[in-house]
């Protein structure tokens, strides 16, 4: 490929990116290195994406720095040689030589070593080689069912009046295949110190409110996604605000948020 | 100050974090924000991600990328992967183009930084969309394909394009200039 097909393709942003398969990654390198003088194109892309990040730069807390400094200060030092080793090659001599003269620590050190170096390995594939990313999930197996089936409902709660805080999701996703009902919720608003939201269902031909669960303070950090109880017949959900521990007349106190079953 | 940084953290020097922090943690943290459209998220993430730059200074190669882009590619891949949950992916309206567009709110706004801003959303349509999908959304060249029914080499060269316009607006001497206050401004607001 020749240099201007080669920029005109677009396959260096996408290098840049951390998008290009291991292929592309291969094609990349191999004309960076037949042209050095790509480099400096390589770098001005660079500049220009470093430009669109600090156009949208937010200062994080003023508790950050704190924290990222303890954390980081909790992280031993490894005594990792200034070469590392290629994950294909056996033990140079000089490591082997640390390991009889050092003993315990150096045992030690090995093993600090070798974690770092597994997971550097592992984040080093995934930036230099650009692989395809897995989703991961913190979810259950059943959760994961539940939100890909094409058959599951959803059903987003509304704020009943003004909405406190308009980034506030909340959904109840309903499988009636296999009889499980989850409530996903993003970003509620903090619940006071003597109160907790709880969780409702309104069934068919019974207009009182059946209480679900009491939705405890650190389920609500950002994102959670909680089984409830599944029925059958629900017509409605709704979300209140009660004291903490939940509602004790067996009715909702204040109720917040309503979502309708359609179908 | 970039070397610097450099020989800091591959020398597993602590000073290295305090200076990262103070330069480039502003840029982290919005990139990560429009990423994860979540405060909280972001705080955790932005953790995250420091500790993974101090475990992982002795790999970068300053050879292959600048410091900046080895960082912002850890924060955004972090970010990414906290949404690419299958519960995030249900969860989140993706088609929502508010959740997109929004500007988290700041006290007062660098006029250069806006001017950056102005400068990515004023490209054409086709250009910022795939910007916006690729940077901020972490959509693979596979999934913009399917999505939005463009061949894969078109992604590619259009993507050349988008930065082409975006730099022919950067390069200019005004615009560099701009640019070199905001970084600047961003150090001393620090």
């Amino acid at each position: 490929m020749d240099k201007q097909t080669f920029l005109a393709s677009g396959l260096l942003e996408v290098y840049i990116l951390g998008h290009c398969t291991p292929e592309e990654v291969r094609t990349v390198e191999a004309m960076l290195a037949k042209h050095p003088e790509l480099h400096q194109e390589r770098l001005a892309i660079e500049t220009a994406l470093e430009q669109i990040a600090i156009a949208h730069s937010e200062p994080p807390p003023l508790w950050m720095k704190g924290r990222i400094l303890d954390r980081v200060n909790e992280i031993e030092p490894s005594t990792t040689p200034s070469t590392a080793p290629n994950s294909g090659s056996t033990l140079s001599w000089r490591w082997l030589l640390l390991v009889g003269v050092l003993a315990l620590s150096t045992l030690l050190a090995y093993r600090a070593y070798n974690a770092a170096s597994i997971e550097a390995q592992q984040l080093h594939t995934q930036l230099q080689a650009c692989q395809m990313r897995d989703s991961q999930s913190a979810l259950t197996p059943e959760q994961i069912a539940v939100l890909n089936d094409p058959d599951t409902k959803r059903y987003r709660l509304k704020w009943q009046g003004q909405a406190p805080l308009e980034k506030t999701d909340a959904q109840v996703f309903v499988n009636d295949k296999n009889g499980v009902t989850l409530l996903g919720l993003a970003q509620m608003p903090t619940a006071a110190a003597d109160r907790d939201y709880q969780l409702w269902v309104i069934t068919k031909g019974n207009p009182k409110p059946i209480p679900l669960k009491v939705l405890s303070p650190n389920t609500l950090t950002t994102i959670s996604l909680e089984k409830q109880t599944y029925y059958a017949d629900a017509e409605a959900f709704a979300i209140s605000i009660e004291p903490k521990g939940g509602s004790t007349t067996g009715i909702p106190t204040t109720v917040l948020m309503v979502g309708k079953v359609s179908g | 100050m970039e070397q610097r940084i450099v020989a800091l953290l591959q020398g597993q020097d602590r000073a290295a974090i305090d200076l990262l922090y103070d330069h480039y943690s502003p840029a982290l943290f919005g990139v990560i924000l429009r990423i994860v459209q979540s405060r909280e998220l972001a705080e955790q993430v932005l953790q995250d991600v420091f500790v993974r730059i101090w475990r992982n200074g002795h790999l970068y190669d300053a050879h292959k990328s600048k410091l900046y882009t080895w960082m912002l590619n850890i924060a955004r891949n972090a970010a990414i992967d906290a949404t690419r949950t299958a519960y995030f992916k249900h969860f989140r309206k993706t088609d929502d183009l508010t959740l997109l567009t929004h500007v988290p709110a700041s006290e007062s706004i660098n006029p250069d930084v806006m001017d950056v801003r102005k400068m990515v959303h004023g490209l054409e349509d086709k250009y910022r969309i795939l910007i916006e999908k690729i940077y901020f959304e972490g959509y693979t060249q596979q999934e913009i394909e399917q999505e939005l029914n463009i061949p894969l080499g078109t992604i590619k060269t259009r993507l050349r394009a988008a930065m082409s316009a975006l730099r022919a607006r950067f390069d200019t001497p005004n615009a560099a200039m701009q640019a070199l206050l905001v970084y600047v401004g961003n150090w001393i607001i620090r």
